[in-house]
């Protein structure tokens, strides 16, 4: 691959902008096809939000993660589902400003600061979106059914979502984040400094 | 950015302004008549739609996952939620009892969703995403925002394409994807890291090739595809408006009356 100059980075910003957000929102629905063809428990449907805010920065992951729930929703069908952007933008800002501030360098940043700061402001998110858009049970299998036996113990909806949600998400987005971060180390530096130089 | 235009149906015929205008009105009237048998109707009607389409295949996985919610909802609320702690139960299944409040719960909010997962399901699948590119920047919206959201539905199959490719030459490798949870799961690394890697590999060429075609360009785009309002177009726009009025309409009427 040709290095570019400075100029003609900066120049192509707006084409590479257009290129990856698309490219974040087919590497999440990927990642959550190929989840279900393994028959995976988990969604892994983030890890584009999180290599695209890796390498284009904060913003235009959080909008990549956006765009991906939007897709999904109109895919799916299931539009209320959109609602789970704000989880996707969290993704997007906290990984796209660890990789900002030099925070996503060693494997220990990625698994115990990134991976822990992700799964909890998914979960906090999750767990009340999935109270008004399903009421709280949203078809898979492990989540709904730890809600019902913390709520059966006398947790309300909202902290039941919450307390089953985490553990799922820091495995979930533990393996998102990391291969975020294995795929980030192995592209060329004229890439990788996108984030860094804007 | 040029597709040939599938006309065989009469769903595939009418146009993206069309669709997303019948998109939103059956939203709306699902979301606020809160009709169980429209819900109902809706579902059985998109289904069959689907089926005439022949989109059962794609469909599949959809309708999988609304019959897991289907059983989800139903089971869990159907034994947690009650009205009150003195709430009887209805019935009992192996001895869980199951009270009416959660069923009622579980009833409004999958034929909330189920109808609406079929119906956008069938709307969506069809519409040519040139000309939905096509339509929004006429409408208005900048030529970069249109390309970036009909990009982003346009690279989900070539990169699918490229998964499945990357799955069979890991298979050919040695590369276990049958077995239990562990072996599954740890086959998805091998395959999503070289998706992932080939598909930023492609990046700076894709973004060199865009350029030259004059994507920064600052003049205003123009586009050579016309998409024909025709009649079918006319009367479902109609349609749709009336159901879009009537469901705003009854919604604003029972608030009012709620006050």
């Amino acid at each position: 691959m040709a290095m570019q100059s400075t100029e003609s980075k900066s120049r192509l910003w707006g084409t590479y902008v257009a290129i990856m957000i698309p490219l974040g929102v087919a590497i999440n629905y990927v990642g959550g096809l190929l989840n279900s063809a393994l028959g995976g428990p988990l969604y892994l449907d983030s890890i584009g939000t999180a290599v695209v805010a890796a390498v284009m920065g904060p913003w235009v992951g959080a909008i990549s993660g956006l765009l991906f729930n939007v897709v999904s929703a109109l895919m799916g069908g299931n539009m209320m589902s959109a609602l789970f952007g704000i989880c996707n933008i969290g993704t997007g800002l906290i990984v796209g400003y660890m990789t900002k501030w030099g925070f996503f360098e060693k494997w220990w940043q990625v698994l115990i600061v990134a991976n822990v700061l992700v799964s909890f402001w998914n979960a906090a998110t999750g767990s009340p979106i999935a109270s008004v858009v399903y009421g709280g049970v949203d078809g898979s299998a492990g989540t709904s059914v730890s809600i019902a036996a913390l709520q059966a113990i006398g947790a309300d909806l909202v902290t039941a979502g919450f307390i089953a949600r985490m553990p799922i998400n820091l495995i979930d987005k533990g393996i998102a984040v990391l291969i975020a971060w294995i795929v980030y180390k192995r592209l060329p530096e004229n890439i990788k400094n996108f984030n860094k130089k804007k | 950015m040029l597709q040939k235009r599938d006309t065989s149906t009469l769903l595939r015929r009418l146009s993206p302004g069309t669709k997303l205008l019948m998109a939103l009105a059956g939203t709306l009237a699902i979301v606020f008549f809160e009709n169980i048998w429209l819900s109902i109707a809706m579902m059985l009607i998109s289904y069959v739609v689907i089926l005439y389409e022949k989109m059962g295949s794609m469909f599949k996985l959809i309708f999988i996952s609304t019959l897991s919610m289907l059983v989800f909802m139903y089971a869990i609320y159907g034994a947690v939620v009650q009205e009150n702690q003195k709430d009887t139960y209805a019935f009992s299944v192996f001895g869980i009892p199951y009270y009416q409040a959660g069923i009622d719960k579980a009833t409004h909010f999958f034929f909330r969703i189920a109808p609406l997962m079929a119906f956008l399901f069938l709307i969506f699948r069809t519409i040519n995403m040139t000309d939905l590119g096509v339509w929004m920047t006429k409408a208005g919206l900048p030529y970069r925002w249109a390309f970036i959201f009909t990009d982003s539905f346009m690279v989900i199959p070539v990169l699918s394409k490229d998964m499945e490719q990357i799955m069979d030459a890991q298979r050919a490798r040695g590369l276990v994807t049958e077995g239990n949870l562990m072996t599954r799961m740890k086959a998805f690394v091998p395959v999503i890291v070289p998706v992932v890697a080939n598909a930023f590999a492609k990046v700076q060429d894709q973004a060199i090739a865009m350029d030259t075609k004059g994507f920064n360009s600052k003049c205003k785009k123009t586009v050579y595809r016309e998409l024909p309002n025709t009649t079918e177009d006319k009367i479902c726009k109609a349609i749709s408006l009336v159901v879009l009025i009537a469901a705003i309409a009854y919604k604003i009427l029972k608030s009012l009356k709620k006050i």
